[in-house]
C-alpha cells in the first residue's frame, strides 16, 4: 500500500466497484470522458497533459451514490477529484494524483421552492443562468454574478467560494448560501448551517458555524450535494455608468469615493488601470475609439428599485465629476456592463512583442488586497509580468482590475487582478517554469502588501499553493493540517490540493500532532 | 478599410467593425464575409439586450436621468 501523501492508483477492481454501486451507465473510463475533465481553462502544462488525466470519471446522481463512491475510494486509498463547471482559473478540478474523477453535472434538480420564506433548495450541477430562468416567472432571482456566470454552476461556486460582479450589493456565493448537505470524505451525509441546522434559518447562535468551514475548500474535505440559497426580488432597474480619467491617480481617488458614497443600490465598482485601458484600446471594439488622453476608468453599476436607481445615479454622477471623471457614454457603459456577465464568451488572442496576433489563454491572477496598497501593488505586478515578457517573449501583459470584493458595501479590500495571456502551444518545461516563478513573484508582492493570496478563484496552484503555509502562519495552516486529517483520514479527497500533503507528510514523519 | 490606429482598421463604417490589422494576423488568419460578420454583430446585440432583462426589469442610462450626455467620450455615434 502507498502512503497517504501519494495515494494509490485505480484499478480494474476499484472500476468494478464503482461499477457495481453506480451502474454501468454511470462509470466512464473512454479517453474521451477523461480527457475533457483533466483541465481548466486557465493556462496549463500541456507538454505535461496526461500527468493529471483522471483514471475513470462517475456521474453520480444523489448524495447516497456520492457517498458509495467515497466509501470505495476510502477502501482502495484512490484519490477522488470532485469536478463541477470546469471554468475555475485555479486548477481546484485538475487532478494531481489522478484517480477518480466525480462529476457533479447530473446532479442538476431543483428540490423545492419556497417562496414564503424566499428560500430556493437545489443539487449543486445546477447552473446559475438556468436557475434564474426557472425562477424569473416568480419575480425572485438567485444574485450570484460571476464573469463566467452561463457556464459555471453552483457546486463549483460554492467549493471555491467564489465571488459576485454584484456582490457589493447583494452579497457573495458564501453570503447567498444558506445551508448545505455534504458527503464527507468517509462517505458520512451530514448537513449544516450557520449553527445549529435548521435548513432555511439564515442567523443562529446554536452551535458551530459549520457550513463556512465547507464553502471555498476545493473540495478538499467534502462534496456539497445539496444547497438552500437566498432569493431577492428580481431588480426592477439597473444602471450602469462608466467613468474615464486622464491618470490612474484620479481613478483610484474616485473609486474610493464613489466606494464610500454609502449609496444602497451600488453593487459594483471597478477601477480599471492604465495598462487595461491600453490593452482595450487595442484589442476591444468599445474602447478602440477611446482618446489616448484616457489614461483609466472607473465601472459602476446600480441595481434595485427604479425611483432608488435614478436618484442614486445622480449622486453617482456627482461624485464622479467632483473627483475629476467624464462619462464615457450610455452606449459603452450598457454594453460593456452586460458583457460581464460573460467573459468566457470572449474569443481569446494575444500579442507577441512585435505585434503578431496568437492565441492565447487567459491567466487571471487574483488577491484580496487593501484598498491603501492597491497604487503600490500595481506598480509592482507590472514590473514582474514585464521582466518575464521581455525575457521569454510567450507572455501578453493585459493590464489590470481592481474590483469591490465585499458584501453589502463598495468599499474594505478590493479582488485584484492581473489578466496575462500565454502562448500555450509555445510553453515546454523551461517557460512553463518561468511562468510558475512569475507567478511566485506576484504572491510574494501580495503578502508583502498585506493582502490574500486569492480574493475568488481560490490558492490551489502551483506558484500560489505554497505559500499557504506563509500566509496562514500563526497557526492558522496547522489548525487546516489537523482538520483535514480528521475528516480525510486516508487522503482520498482532491489530495496535495492547497498544499495539505503536508497534513500527511508531517504525521507520517512522527512530525506535527 | 480604413486605418484607424496603429494595428487597427474599421473594415465596415456602417457597423462599426474594428479588426486588428491584417499584417497582424498572418498567423491565425481570419476569413469573415460581410455576411456573416452582421449577423456576428446582430447577435451580439441581441445577446447582451438579453443579458440585460435577464438581470433586471429595465434598463436605465445616465443621460435619462442627469446631464450626462448619451455619447460619451470617444463613442462612435450611429
Amino acid at each position: 500500500m502507498a502512503t497517504r501523501v501519494v495515494p494509490n492508483a485505480v484499478t480494474d477492481e476499484v472500476i468494478a466497484a464503482l461499477e457495481r454501486a453506480l451502474g454501468r451507465e454511470k462509470v466512464l473510463t473512454d479517453f474521451g470522458a477523461r480527457v475533457a475533465r483533466t483541465r481548466v481553462p486557465a493556462p496549463f502544462p500541456v507538454h505535461r497533459f496526461a500527468d493529471h488525466m483522471p483514471d475513470v470519471v462517475v456521474l453520480p446522481e444523489s448524495a447516497e451514490e456520492v457517498s458509495a463512491v467515497l466509501r470505495i475510494a476510502n477502501e482502495y486509498r484512490v484519490p477522488v477529484v470532485p469536478r463541477a463547471g470546469g471554468t475555475g482559473l485555479a486548477d481546484g478540478a485538475v487532478p494531481l494524483h489522478k484517480g477518480i474523477l466525480l462529476d457533479i453535472k447530473k446532479m442538476n434538480k431543483i428540490l423545492d421552492l419556497d417562496l414564503v420564506n424566499r428560500t430556493v433548495t437545489v443539487q449543486p450541477g445546477l447552473n446559475m443562468l438556468k436557475l434564474n430562468e426557472f425562477l424569473a416567472p416568480y419575480g425572485v432571482f438567485y444574485p450570484d454574478d460571476p464573469a463566467s456566470y452561463p457556464v459555471s454552476i453552483i457546486g463549483g461556486r460554492i467549493g471555491t467560494s467564489g465571488w459576485s460582479l454584484i456582490g457589493a450589493r447583494y452579497g457573495h456565493t458564501r453570503d447567498l448560501v444558506i445551508s448545505l448537505q455534504v458527503v464527507l470524505p468517509t462517505g458520512e451525509i451530514v448537513r449544516l448551517a450557520d449553527g445549529g441546522g435548521a435548513p432555511k434559518v439564515r442567523k443562529a447562535s446554536t452551535g458551530y458555524n459549520l457550513k463556512q468551514l465547507f464553502i471555498g475548500t476545493q473540495g478538499t474535505l467534502g462534496v456539497v450535494t445539496e444547497a438552500t440559497l437566498e432569493l431577492f426580488p428580481k431588480p426592477e432597474a439597473e444602471l450602469a455608468a462608466f467613468f474615464g480619467y486622464e491618470s490612474f491617480e484620479d481613478a483610484y481617488r474616485s473609486t474610493g469615493a464613489l466606494s464610500t458614497s454609502g449609496l444602497g443600490t451600488l453593487a459594483a465598482v471597478i477601477l480599471f488601470d492604465e495598462r487595461k485601458v491600453e490593452y482595450l484600446r487595442r484589442d476591444d471594439e468599445a474602447y478602440i475609439p477611446l482618446p489616448e488622453r484616457i489614461k483609466a476608468v472607473v465601472a459602476t453599476a446600480l441595481y434595485g428599485v427604479e425611483e432608488e436607481v435614478r436618484a442614486a445615479a445622480q449622486r453617482l454622477h456627482r461624485i464622479a465629476k467632483e473627483t475629476a471623471g467624464e462619462y464615457l457614454g450610455d452606449e459603452l457603459s450598457a454594453g460593456d456592463w452586460a458583457s460581464r456577465h460573460d467573459r468566457y464568451a470572449t474569443p481569446l488572442h494575444g500579442r507577441l512583442p512585435d505585434g503578431t496576433v496568437v492565441p492565447m489563454s487567459w491567466h487571471c491572477e487574483d488577491a484580496a488586497i487593501i484598498y491603501s496598497e492597491l497604487p503600490a501593488i500595481k506598480q509592482k505586478w507590472h514590473e514582474i509580468t514585464d521582466r518575464y515578457i521581455q525575457k521569454y517573449g510567450i507572455f501578453d501583459n493585459w493590464g489590470m482590475f481592481f474590483y469591490s470584493n465585499n458584501p453589502y458595501k463598495g468599499w474594505g479590500d478590493y479582488l485584484v487582478e492581473i489578466d496575462i495571456g500565454i502562448w500555450e502551444q509555445a510553453l515546454n518545461e523551461e517557460t512553463w517554469q518561468a511562468w510558475v516563478n512569475l507567478k511566485r513573484e506576484i504572491t510574494r508582492a501580495t503578502l508583502e502588501h498585506q493582502g490574500s493570496i486569492s480574493a475568488c478563484h481560490g490558492a490551489c496552484r502551483e506558484g500560489d499553493a505554497e505559500f499557504i503555509p506563509v500566509e496562514m502562519s500563526e497557526g492558522g495552516f496547522e489548525l487546516m493540517k489537523r482538520i483535514k486529517r480528521l475528516l480525510d483520514p486516508n487522503n482520498i479527497l482532491n489530495p496535495s490540493k492547497n498544499y495539505l500533503h503536508l497534513a500527511y507528510v508531517d504525521e507520517e514523519m512522527g512530525g506535527a500532532s | 478599410m480604413k486605418t484607424v490606429r496603429k494595428g487597427v482598421v474599421l473594415r465596415r463604417e456602417d457597423l462599426h467593425v474594428f479588426e486588428v490589422d491584417p499584417s497582424m494576423m498572418t498567423r491565425v488568419p481570419q476569413d469573415v464575409t460581410d455576411r456573416e460578420q452582421a449577423l456576428i454583430v446582430r447577435n451580439r446585440w441581441e445577446y447582451l439586450d438579453w443579458m440585460h432583462r435577464h438581470f433586471a426589469h429595465k434598463t436605465i442610462v445616465l443621460s435619462e436621468v442627469s446631464d450626462a450626455p448619451s455619447h460619451g467620450t470617444g463613442q462612435v455615434s450611429h
